[in-house]
């Protein structure tokens, strides 16, 4: 917090004044309001860690361009091998669409292919409509209780999406059933 | 079993490398696929040596001590990502070429086999599954009419070659000869036969088939053009590639790499200019009368089995060689300009020996 720039507005939210160490040390008087200049927002994936996975262990990494700019990746899908289900451990390809948009948190997974109709996999929910997507009904992917919290412990991006990766891979291909995404 | 100490590297990233102890016997597939090396969604990886060839199915004993993994080169895994008119998906690989692949839906993911047919909106390609049968009943692909016969080769993903020989089925094929267009794979008993679908690609009116065109060159043949050849001080023993520049008939000297007898004096002499130059490489010349041991400049054929080459003595009927590939010799160079010597086979016939291309034969390297 000591490293932020912080300014001086007015109850209307007009700019004052920078503040000065002193302005920071006391407590607000008046009408005037000691606030920070910037506050950081959550950021996509950047696409130079994006393409090193692509080139090296994911090839089918894609991003979707509506949500991805030069050197950020908001959206992208991949193909993962999974299996059917607990009760029917066939392999099959998942078409997975990761939402990246704010990636220094956990992010939203969801199926795109096969269809809701045609998933019987214990840990994929029942389809619906999401802002990523909006065109399009698809299914959430149950990534297990403690995902967040261990994504949050992942300091650089490569790992958060090695992590990530791995993860999607470990649920598809071991479905729990006791799950209650699909049967509820 | 025995076991072998290999080298593998990433093409895409070469500083990526792991050194792994295989058994001998196993293929170089088994051998990337027990050693984790095969990408983890499943997607195509290719062993290849470093001249881009597939190792895949080659036995560790006999692969080299370092092997690459990536892709051949015109071999690419793709998103299906815009529809483009007619039977068309288009997309976009990582340097930026644009690829027309026939008969997929945008959103599919597949593995493509890059052709030589490139236009202005990007570069042919066609699908071809890694799983079962390369190739299905109603698959699309965009392949040549046949210049000659009615056979025609698909992309083989086993041996990363295109190898696999399937009958090309046209009403009237003579009309169509040379033609790239969409066919489509129809499963007919013993074999698998490609059909002509002109109402995917229709053939312009004006498509002139490829034995007429044929005849026009032939007709218009080239004839000599003069050249100056830089004539070393001491000549290699057997050396009959030499720099030199050739006049292009536009006028203007480029420098050329000029094939066949030193000039009895001085350094002008005449040659075929066969290939104008390019921004990288120099125009290429064979110089008339061949002879036993010496290399000239060839494009290698699609379909035929002969090349030929301009005959000083009758510029309207050239010479025929037939020709073939020097043993190890296994880059795909269909269409390329390649060094070929001049031999004799087993009936002590002429015949021309493909040795390299003029960027990597030892002949060129001076």
């Amino acid at each position: 917090m000591s490293n932020e720039i912080y300014g001086i507005y007015d109850g209307n939210g007009s700019f004052l004044r920078i503040a000065t160490q002193a302005d920071r040390d006391r407590v607000s008087v008046g009408n005037e309001y000691l606030v920070p200049l910037q506050v950081r927002s959550g950021s996509s994936l950047s696409k130079a860690v994006f393409d090193s996975f692509k080139l090296t262990s994911y090839p089918s990494l894609n991003l979707i361009r509506d949500h991805s700019t030069k050197s950020t990746v908001g959206a992208f899908v991949v193909n993962l091998q999974g299996v059917v289900s607990s009760r029917d451990y066939t392999v099959m390809n998942y078409q997975i669409l990761i939402d990246s948009r704010s990636f220094a948190e956990a992010p939203q997974v969801y199926i795109l292919t096969p269809k809701c109709e045609n998933i019987l996999h214990e840990n994929i929910f029942e389809k619906g409509r999401y802002n990523v997507l909006p065109q399009r009904e698809i299914c959430g992917l149950c990534m297990g209780p403690g995902f967040s919290e261990q994504f949050a412990t992942y300091q650089s991006e490569k790992e958060k999406l090695g992590f990530l990766l791995h993860q999607i891979e470990d649920v598809l291909k071991n479905p729990n059933p006791e799950d209650r995404a699909r049967n509820r | 079993m025995s076991l072998r100490e290999v080298k593998f590297i990433l093409d895409s990233n070469e500083t990526l490398s792991t050194r792994v102890l295989v058994d001998e016997s196993s293929t170089v597939y088994e051998a990337m696929s027990q050693s984790g090396l095969l990408p983890r969604d499943g997607s195509l990886r290719y062993a290849m040596d470093k001249d881009g060839n597939s190792l895949n199915h080659q036995t560790i004993e006999n692969a080299p001590d370092t092997i690459h993994l990536g892709m051949l080169k015109r071999v690419e895994s793709i998103w299906g990502e815009t529809n483009l008119k007619g039977p068309f998906t288009g997309t976009e690989c990582l340097d930026g070429t644009k690829l027309l692949i026939p008969g997929i839906e945008v959103g599919d993911y597949i593995n493509v086999f890059i052709t030589r047919r490139k236009q202005k909106v990007g570069t042919y390609a066609y699908r071809f599954r890694t799983e079962g049968e390369p190739y299905q009943h109603g698959d699309l692909v965009f392949a040549q009419a046949p210049r000659k016969g009615n056979t025609v080769s698909l992309f083989n993903p086993q041996t990363g070659q295109e190898d696999i020989k399937v009958n090309y089925q046209c009403a009237d094929i003579e009309r169509i000869r040379g033609f790239w267009g969409c066919c489509e794979i129809r499963n007919a008993a013993p074999s698998k036969t490609l059909v002509f679908r002109p109402d995917l690609t229709p053939v312009p009116k004006n498509f002139t088939p490829f034995h007429l065109q044929l005849q026009k060159t032939k007709i218009n043949n080239r004839k000599p053009v003069p050249c100056k050849m830089k004539i070393p001080s001491v000549i290699k023993e057997n050396q009959s590639v030499f720099k030199g520049s050739v006049l292009q008939p536009s006028g203007g000297w480029q420098r050329a790499l000029i094939a066949g007898n030193t000039p009895k004096k001085g350094t002008s002499c005449e040659g075929v200019l066969v290939r104008f130059a390019r921004k990288n490489s120099p125009a290429l010349v064979n110089r008339p009368y061949y002879q036993d041991g010496h290399y000239v400049f060839v494009k290698v054929p699609e379909s035929e089995d002969c090349i030929q080459l301009y005959n000083i003595h009758h510029p309207n009927s050239p010479v025929e060689m037939p020709y073939a590939f020097q043993p190890g010799f296994s880059i795909d160079v269909k269409g390329q300009w390649v060094v070929a010597k001049i031999s004799r086979n087993a009936s002590n016939k002429r015949i021309l020996v493909v040795e390299g291309t003029p960027k990597n034969h030892h002949s060129c390297q001076i």
